[in-house]
């Protein structure tokens, strides 16, 4: 069931965007491909949609194979970064347009119910009557999105639909998504830059990494057990500070430390299975730095600023000439351009192998799947 | 500082009185004169407007102008769309298409007149030569119907191209994701030309006719060189009608009263066609 891609290849020119791509995608998931903006996140959703064919590698829904099959003789709905709707129709018959089309031969009746039931879904039945120009840029999204659905499509694909509405309008979407397709037996296929929107809506997220998934798992595990580097850089909001660090054993005692330099030595208990005298990268979450009340510091980056949102802090840091992050629950009034000393929570550690960059070790706060 | 709007919009407001105002007030004052040579001018009111309504000639030449107007854009709307979607949309075909489709704009209108004054005579000329093959004796300066269809051609020739153009640029601004969404819809080529080109294209369309409206309206070299308004005076349009009425015919009050119906004429028709083309399929486009 759902959706399977083996070995996906796809250049333009000598430029290799997607380089082998296996994946499967659960039927009636919601499933995220994340990446940076020209990853390729639309290509792979093109071709999946079969809008554009691969060099090399098959796709499979359910089981059969879709190569020969053209994108309008397939299940599927599109919605898009643009609003797109027919100019000319209004809201009403823009919603009805893929109906009346389609090979099954609705009845008027049954064409103007289910019009008036997606409308509803969406919360565009009070403006059925309007042309798509007339409509704010949120409800025109929502008309692109009734229209997609209408035909209550196997699957549907969205290319960063939230991507031209503002701030509130996303928020608003995004918690409708979610409630919307948790109900809906459609497998949705969401592409986003945005970390924040995919760990919001989906069941499932792929991160896309020059030309591959390299990984794909449930939300909440690839939030916690992020494998590799690049994925823990681009999951989060902020994104999770990484440093790179030497595993030092004390010669005195049993304790070991991670050294960033002689300055810097954030204890590093419960981290045996590691080699002593290596390079790791030890990444930590904004949100598990405590600002420390004694002076006592793992770390002491210095404030670049403070941006506060409500009443939530986040502290732009600088540390080595590197970006880190902290969040703060309350908001807080610190000197920038000084040193702020922080206390780490061992136990939420994620350290990297600093070659090859996928995680070796965690603290023992952090949950594990399997 | 309360004048210093005024500063900014001073230079504009000089060259628009220089270019428009004044001669427009100008063309007023002499409408109402009548202005022969020779004779001191006297003010004769609506006179000239009643003599120009009632000329038998200028209802003539009126009748001509709209029925060409008419079946210019008929002909090169249709035609500059059609061939604008048949352009190809990237690759070296593109700069070639365009260079070829900017030639005939490149050149002036008389020498458009002249060139195809040379392709239309009886003696030297291709045209009469290749129809006298098929069998047909092509007489442009005896038959009024030869005289009239190659004006026309001669003006689609050199003016399609300015819709291709237009259209073209309307038609690379459509972004491609509505054509996938058609295709999704399984709309019909029809279907996608109507309900996807078509609306996008609306305010492209209405700026190509409205020039298009206007500027075959004051046409007047062209005809003046191909076939100087006959055979008799069938190919006379009103530009034609005014300037032989004003500098021929030494009535200048007369000429002055002529533009200005001509010009109300051309400000009403392209009016009518703006709000008419504002309006079309707009709402009540449910014939699906």
């Amino acid at each position: 069931m759902g959706i399977r891609v083996e070995n996906l290849c796809k250049s333009f020119g000598t430029e290799q965007v997607l380089d082998g791509i296996t994946l499967d995608i659960t039927d009636r998931s919601f499933f995220s491909v994340v990446a940076p903006t020209g990853a390729g996140k639309t290509t792979l959703l093109r071709i999946l949609a079969g809008i554009e064919s691969a060099d090399a590698g098959t796709v499979y829904y359910d089981g059969t194979e879709m190569s020969d099959v053209a994108v309008q003789d397939r299940s599927v709905g599109m919605v898009y970064q643009e609003f797109i709707n027919y100019p000319s129709l209004t809201v009403r018959e823009n919603l009805a347009s893929p109906l009346q089309v389609s090979d099954e031969n609705y009845s008027a009746e049954e064409i103007e119910r289910r019009v008036q039931e997606t409308a509803e879904m969406l919360k565009i039945d009070h403006i059925l009557n309007n042309l798509p120009e007339e409509v704010s840029g949120g409800e025109a999204q929502r008309t692109a999105i009734s229209r997609a659905l209408i035909k209550e499509p196997d699957y549907l694909f969205m290319d960063e639909p939230l991507a031209n509405l503002d701030y509130k309008l996303r928020e608003q979407l995004r918690s409708d998504f979610e409630r919307l397709f948790s109900e809906q037996d459609t497998t949705v296929i969401y592409a986003t830059p945005q970390a924040g929107d995919a760990l919001a809506m989906s069941t499932h997220i792929g991160f896309l990494h020059d030309g591959t998934i390299i990984q794909k798992a449930l939300r909440d595990e690839i939030y916690y057990r992020p494998r590799y580097l690049p994925v823990a850089e681009y999951l989060g909001e902020p994104p999770m500070n990484i440093v790179p660090v030497t595993l030092v054993q004390e010669p005195t005692s049993t304790d070991r430390h991670f050294e960033v330099d002689d300055d810097t030595r954030i204890p590093a208990p419960g981290f045996d299975s590691l080699s002593p005298d290596q390079e790791y990268h030890l990444g930590f979450r904004p949100q598990d730095m405590q600002l420390s009340d004694s002076g006592e510091a793992s770390i002491a980056p210095t404030l670049s600023f403070v941006e506060t949102v409500g009443s939530t802090s986040t502290l732009h840091m600088d540390f080595q000439g590197q970006e880190i992050y902290a969040l703060h629950p309350d908001p807080v009034h610190l000197e920038t351009d000084t040193s702020i000393p922080f206390v780490l929570d061992p136990q939420k550690f994620y350290v990297y192998d600093s070659e090859a960059g996928d995680l070796i070790a965690t603290g023992s706060n952090i949950p594990s799947f399997s | 500082m309360k004048q210093r709007p005024w500063l900014f919009l001073l230079p504009a407001l000089l060259l628009v009185s220089i270019s428009a105002f004044i001669p427009l007030i100008t063309v007023m004052n002499y409408s109402q004169l009548t202005l022969l040579p020779g004779t001191e001018p006297y003010f004769s009111g609506l006179e000239n407007f009643v003599a120009i309504l009632e000329d038998e000639a200028f209802r003539a030449a009126l009748g001509r102008q709209v029925i060409f107007s008419f079946l210019v854009l008929i002909t090169e709307i249709p035609l500059g769309l059609g061939l604008a979607m048949a352009m190809p949309k990237e690759g070296p075909g593109v700069g070639l298409s365009l260079v070829l489709l900017g030639i005939p704009l490149l050149i002036p209108w008389n020498v458009v007149g002249i060139i195809w004054r040379v392709f239309t005579r009886s003696d030297i000329g291709v045209l009469p030569a290749a129809f006298d093959w098929f069998g047909y004796s092509y007489e442009i300066s005896s038959s009024t119907f030869d005289a009239w269809w190659t004006v026309l051609a001669m003006d689609i020739w050199h003016w399609t191209p300015l819709v291709v153009l237009i259209c073209y640029a309307g038609i690379q601004a459509i972004p491609e994701e509505y054509y996938m969404a058609a295709k999704i819809d399984r709309a019909s080529p029809w279907k996608t030309f109507r309900y996807v080109t078509l609306p996008n294209l609306r305010g492209v369309l209405i700026i190509a006719v409205l020039l298009r409206l206007m500027d075959s309206f004051k046409i007047y070299a062209e005809p003046f060189v191909l076939t100087g308004g006959g055979p008799g005076s069938s190919t006379t349009f009103l530009s034609t009608y005014t300037s032989r009425m004003a500098i021929g015919g030494f009535q200048m009050g007369r000429g002055a009263a002529t533009s200005l119906i001509y010009f109300f004429i051309v400000i009403l028709i392209s009016f009518v066609i703006y709000i008419v083309m504002l309006n079309l399929g707009q709402g009540a486009g449910g014939d699906q």
